[in-house]
């Protein structure tokens, strides 16, 4: 891939930075785009497991004595102590830790002393559920909505509906979950009974909590996505697409449409990380036995494994989101494959 | 205050990559050296390089005999100063035009503050500003008159060196003749020697007596202005030549 | 400063939130000492109770008045929230800081560690935070003030890198100004409105993040209430006492609220905020003028070009603003064109309400506007695109940002010929490599495959030409297509539309703030100042007959290689009129050395001086130059 001609690496007096010139690499840019990114994953899961683990060590006094309360017997306290490996040397703790975390094996409820993985698998499921749906209500929400309002209102056409966008939406993203959660529960379930807003029997029940999660995100996104819509349009090259000729549609979808989603990823893939853990908040507003009942319960009963637990699935869950939206902007924007190295 | 700059076997690079490549470079006392090259062939970077701005890997930097690297940031802002580019990101907006100027003073400390105002005054109006403009806003101000001030900023260090950056690049012709104007009446009524760096070479042609060609990060050739333009020995510098658009047919 | 506070109280949301805010301070500092009895007076004979008039949130399970305590709770919520941004700022502003001093290193170091905690969502922060030192307000104010502080991080550091980039710094260093000043009078000062502003939305985040911390029980905890708590009560309640949730929950909500609309409203103070209604005003009334002036009776003409009395306004704040005042101007077939003037002079806005490209709001009227023979503006939109699609090219300024970005340059040429000629993907790739090979980039099936970004400045305007000429465009206009690049690759381009005009026969419309570049492309010179063409005349004529004082003007300003260098340069004094304030009569007169009473009283007309050279001057000057 050498390039001949005299002109490349040469640049315009407007441009003052400088951009490498393309000859000479061997490795394919997007496979060690890829490779960074991955190892960014496990970095960063690896201080999330350390933190989670730390955790424990970082509590002042007897973390287990504050767990049972004060009129718990020596014996049971010390009993505990050995179960959570807390009279191990510090690194052996570490490893085994590591190991339990990465084979499944999440130890045993200090409260209950069931299995932690026993009420991980009884819980995901209505955990993964609301989470996936939000995640997909959010987006395709923001994107359409965002793109569609940042056309109808470039360059300060439609002031009304401009105007009426950015209350609205202000207005949504400034409602937290917690608060729309309750808002519908009072709504539903005092003035329409459509959909039930307690408890996870039937598909129905997931509505209220994807829409309690879903309106705020999505209403921060959809900002988002609207202001990216109106940089994406002011570009040269959208005017040079139109100074082609082309057809409106192939303006906006084929020329628009990847740029912008490339600056809408970049700045609303931070919202995904708050649609994750909105779960949290939702679950315990409509009674939804999830992980997200069962961490607030461990933290207030200080049950550290569960906690533990937990906070690693839902940490590891954001993580991976991140990446995929990474994945996904080094497809969307060739520039990345090499700029990310 | 006197003394020319001398530039021996400089190298910079920026993370591996040379951008400035051995280049040695003498502007004589008194004198103006005009460097031309296109975008990105290192003239900012050796401007930077002289003023610290820039991370040095080899070379000798000299004006007036004292290698500027060893000097102290006061005593380096008596020799050489600089004037750039952008006549928008080179002036703090927050601050108003008397102040900008006042700031270089107080920061040389060699005037008592009760004469900074008179002298604020007297360098605005050697770049032929009023002084009325000494309350203003550079936002306030058109292009033309902030590069003016810039001017005035660097000369009130009285260095013995300028450094002018590309200053007319981003201005209108009618405006660019205005400060190439006030330029020449401050070069000859002031002692002061100049690196001028342009990529406009009929501009570097007007104002300067030597002439410095330079592409890639390297010097290709130099000289007095009348020699190398009357007869270029370097091919990249007859092919510059050549690309000039005339307006005046040439004899 | 002043003008900027005064416009954030004008504007009515500004004053509706600066009112709000005044009340949520006053119930903070008062609402303890007034209602703190009443709200925690036990009753439990009264637990539970549906609001009334005595107790307006009714009650809660140990009687107590929940309105009572809901305004009691506004000092906690308050005073939590505003701890916890300022625990964001003091860790995150320094550590943002800090990272933008020190080397590139360190920033990318930074930044990876800053992208990450910045994707992590804040709760489980809040939440691990809480789990070590303890449930409680201390640890709901830390946790989520840890939680925000990478955000107060990166933004600190994106801006203090922009501003340290700037020339002012780097001015400031070279006069030897010491740190301390440097970094609080240039680099802090610059970068506070920002801050400022994250700030102030900030604390309704913070107000937010807490209270749903203790409405999950992880906050305040009996006996301290805050707005969450009071909430989680009132949600057990619903069914019977729903303002016992509603009132608390209305509460944080518009704290929430008031918080992000003052962060939005210093923002649109700082920024420059325009008022859309009197804007959207102008906008129609313009609109509804061009309407009733356009369908004037078009004059047959063989001209290739055929624009006579454009005229394109933009509404603003102040009325319209007139950026070209009835430009007329004639390309014959296969005629190189060149349009010169300073910049704001109109030259790029003619030609784009020529091309049909000038958008909304920008209203656009003209006498005539014919190409190749065909009345544009009265054309069917559909049959418009097409005819302009095969017939008109156009070359921008910036080849850097004029490319499409994220499509390789051969779908952005093929495509041309997919719409229009209607190709097949595969013939239209092979009239696209035909067409690179053309203007002189080797290995051009191999370039289709590339990026923009692949490509150097000159190949890119090469390309963009190559676009240009998919189809066989009988124009191509040329709006400063090299100012962007170095002398060496403005010439070559410079060549290649000399070329195409002689080999492809189509007429180019040049435009150029430097009227030499005109000089040595184009046979006719049109000289454009404050929206009116002021002359036309050859390009042969040019120093032996300019007759315009500004033209005049023009040409001797600019030094060449001929230039005397032991004489000043002429100089054009003042600068061009605004376009809100346009004179009545010569738009030259109050920089004119040869300007009368009658220049200043009467706008000159565009008048014949000799065969083809037209000047719009009372007092045209003769002479070589
Ligand atoms: N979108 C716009 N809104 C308001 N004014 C504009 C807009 N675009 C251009 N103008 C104004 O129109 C005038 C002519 O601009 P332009 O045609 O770009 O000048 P030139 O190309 O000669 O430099 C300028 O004063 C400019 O500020
Ligand atoms: S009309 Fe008068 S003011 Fe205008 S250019 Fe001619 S002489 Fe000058
Ligand atoms: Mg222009």
């Amino acid at each position: 891939m050498t390039t001949s001609t005299a002109e490349v690496g040469k640049r315009p007096a407007s441009a003052g930075r400088r951009v490498r010139p393309t000859e000479g690499r061997k490795t394919p840019g997007w496979v060690r785009g890829l490779a960074w990114k991955l190892l960014r994953l496990v970095i960063s899961i690896w201080a999330v497991l350390t933190l989670t683990f730390l955790m424990i060590q970082f509590i002042p006094g007897d973390p287990v004595r504050l767990a049972l309360g004060p009129d718990a017997p020596a014996s049971l306290v010390e009993e505990r102590r050995q179960q959570l490996g807390l009279d191990q040397p510090l690194i052996v703790q570490y490893f085994d830790y590591w190991g339990r975390m990465l084979t499944g094996d999440f130890g045993d409820s200090l409260l209950t002393q069931q299995p932690v993985s026993l009420l991980v698998e009884a819980r995901i499921g209505n955990t993964a559920t609301i989470v996936a749906l939000s995640l997909v209500a959010t987006s395709v929400v923001a994107i359409l909505g965002g793109l569609l309002v940042g056309i109808a209102t470039h360059r300060g056409r439609r002031p009304t509906l401009r105007t009426g966008f950015t209350l609205a939406t202000g207005i949504a993203a400034a409602l937290p979950d917690f608060l729309v959660a309750v808002g519908l529960v009072f709504l539903f379930a005092v003035t329409f009974t459509i959909f039930p807003v307690a408890g996870a029997a039937g598909a129905d029940s997931f509505v209220l909590p994807t829409l309690a999660i879903t309106l705020g995100s999505a209403a921060t996104m959809m900002r988002v996505v609207r202001s990216s819509t109106a940089v994406v349009l002011d570009q040269d090259y959208l005017l040079v697409a139109r100074a082609k000729r082309l057809p409106a549609t192939r303006v906006y979808l084929r020329h628009g449409l990847p740029n912008l989603l490339t600056a809408a990823l970049t700045l609303g893939g931070l919202q995904l990380g708050t649609v994750v853990t909105g779960t949290i908040v939702v679950e315990n507003v409509f009674a939804i036995p999830g992980l997200g009942t069962a961490l607030v319960q461990a933290l207030i009963t200080r049950d550290y494994p569960v906690v533990q637990t937990i906070m690693v699935l839902l940490a590891g869950t954001v993580l991976i989101l991140n990446l995929l939206i990474d994945v996904a902007l080094g497809a969307l924007d060739p520039r990345s494959k090499r700029q990310r190295s | 205050m006197s003394g020319g700059l001398v530039v021996r076997g400089l190298t910079v690079r920026y993370g591996g990559r040379t951008v400035v490549d051995g280049v040695d470079l003498d502007v004589v006392d008194g004198r103006v050296l005009g460097l031309v090259g296109e975008s990105g062939s290192g003239k900012s970077t050796i401007a930077r390089a002289v003023l610290g701005l820039a991370p040095v890997h080899a070379g000798a930097i000299t004006v007036g005999g004292q290698e500027v690297r060893r000097l102290s940031a006061r005593e380096r802002a008596r020799r050489v100063q600089m004037v750039f580019q952008d006549p928008f990101g080179s002036l703090n907006p927050r601050m108003s035009v008397g102040g900008i100027i006042r700031e270089g003073l107080e920061a040389l400390g060699d005037l008592p503050a009760r004469e900074r105002a008179a002298e604020v005054t007297r360098l605005l109006e050697l770049v032929s500003l009023s002084p009325d403009l000494a309350q203003r806003l550079p936002r306030r101000l058109s292009g033309g008159q902030r590069q003016r001030v810039a001017i005035a900023r660097a000369l009130a260090a009285r260095p013995g060196v300028l450094i002018a950056d590309e200053i007319t690049s981003a201005l209108d012709v009618s405006v660019q003749a205005q400060v190439l104007n006030v330029l020449r009446g401050i070069l000859a009524a002031e002692r002061f020697s100049m690196l001028f760096i342009s990529h406009n070479l009929a501009v570097v042609r007007y104002i300067s007596d030597d002439i410095a060609v330079m592409r890639d990060g390297v010097i290709v050739e130099t000289g007095p202005v009348d020699e190398v333009l009357a007869a270029p020995r370097h091919p990249y510098t007859r092919e510059l030549l050549d690309a000039i658009p005339q307006l005046h047919p040439t004899a | 400063m002043r003008r900027q506070l005064r416009t954030v109280f004008s504007t009515v949301t500004g004053s509706v939130a600066a009112v709000l805010l005044l009340l949520l301070v006053l119930l903070a500092i008062f609402g303890p000492i007034i209602w703190s009895g009443k709200a925690n007076a036990i009753d439990v004979a009264k637990a539970w109770q549906p609001p009334s008039g005595e107790h307006w949130f009714g009650t809660d399970e140990l009687g107590r008045d929940m309105f009572a305590r809901s305004l009691v709770a506004t000092r906690l919520s308050l005073l939590s929230a505003v701890a916890a941004s300022g625990i964001a700022i003091v860790v995150g502003v320094p550590v943002g800081l800090l990272a933008a001093m020190f080397g590139p290193r360190l920033t990318s170091a930074f930044q990876s560690v800053v992208n990450v905690s910045i994707a992590f969502p804040a709760l489980l922060t809040a939440m691990f935070v809480g789990t070590v030192i303890g449930i409680g307000v201390p640890g709901a104010i830390l946790g989520v003030g840890i939680a925000m502080a990478p955000m107060f991080a990166r933004l600190t550091q994106t801006l203090t890198a922009s501003v340290i980039s700037l020339d002012y710094v780097a001015a400031a260093r070279t006069m030897g100004v010491p740190l301390r000043r440097l970094v609080g009078r240039h680099v802090l000062a610059n970068v506070a409105e920002p801050l400022v502003i994250t700030a102030t939305t900030s604390v309704g985040t913070s107000l937010l993040g807490i209270s749903a911390l203790s409405f999950l029980g992880l906050g305040a905890r009996p006996p301290q209430y805050d707005w969450g708590g009071l909430l989680s009560t009132g949600l057990k309640a619903i069914y019977t006492s729903p303002m016992a949730a509603i009132g608390p929950g209305t509460l944080i909500a518009l704290s929430g609220i008031v918080f992000s609309l003052l962060g939005e409203v210093i923002a649109g103070a700082f920024g420059d905020n325009q008022s859309n209604r009197r804007f959207g005003r102008v906008a129609r009334a313009m609109a509804a003028a061009a309407r009733r002036l356009s369908a004037k009776p078009a004059s047959p003409s063989d001209a290739l070009l055929d624009v006579a009395n454009l005229r394109v306004g933009f509404p603003s704040e102040n009325g319209e603003l007139p950026a070209v005042r009835g430009v007329s101007l004639r390309v014959a077939a296969g005629e190189r064109v060149g349009i010169v003037g300073e910049s704001g002079s109109g030259k790029s806005v003619s030609v784009m309400a020529i091309a049909q490209l000038v958008e909304h709001p920008a209203v656009v009227t003209a006498d005539r506007l014919r190409f190749l023979g065909t009345e544009l503006s009265t054309m069917a939109p559909a049959a418009r695109r097409r005819f302009l699609g095969t017939n008109l090219a156009m070359v921008f300024q910036n080849p850097m940002s004029s490319l499409n970005p994220a499509m390789r340059i051969g779908t952005q040429l093929a495509e041309v010929a997919q719409v229009h000629s209607g190709l097949s993907a595969s013939d239209a790739r092979t009239r696209a490599a035909d067409r690179l090979a053309e203007v002189g980039i080797a290995d051009a099936g191999h370039r289709l495959r590339q990026y923009p970004h692949e490509f150097s400045g000159g190949m890119r305007q090469r390309a963009m030409i190559a676009m240009g000429l998919m189809e066989t465009p009988r124009l191509i206009i040329a709006d400063e297509p090299t100012t962007a690049l170095d002398v060496t690759v403005q010439r070559q381009i410079l060549d290649l539309l000399l070329a195409i005009n002689r080999d492809a026969g189509a007429a180019i419309l040049l435009i150029s703030h430097d009227i030499s570049v005109i000089a040595n492309v184009c046979e006719r010179v049109v000289v454009m100042y404050a929206g009116v063409v002021v002359e036309d005349l050859p390009v042969a004529s040019l120093l032996r007959a300019a007759a315009h004082p500004y033209t005049r003007a023009l040409i001797a300003s600019v030094p060449d290689m001929t230039t005397d260098r032991d004489a000043d340069l002429a100089t054009i004094p003042g600068r061009p009129p605004a376009l809100d304030d346009l004179p009545t009569g010569c738009p030259f007169a109050s920089r004119c050395a040869f300007a009368t009473d009658e220049c200043v009283a009467q706008m000159p007309p565009l008048a014949p001086m000799a065969d083809g050279h037209l000047a719009a001057c009372w007092h045209p000057q003769g002479g070589a130059l």
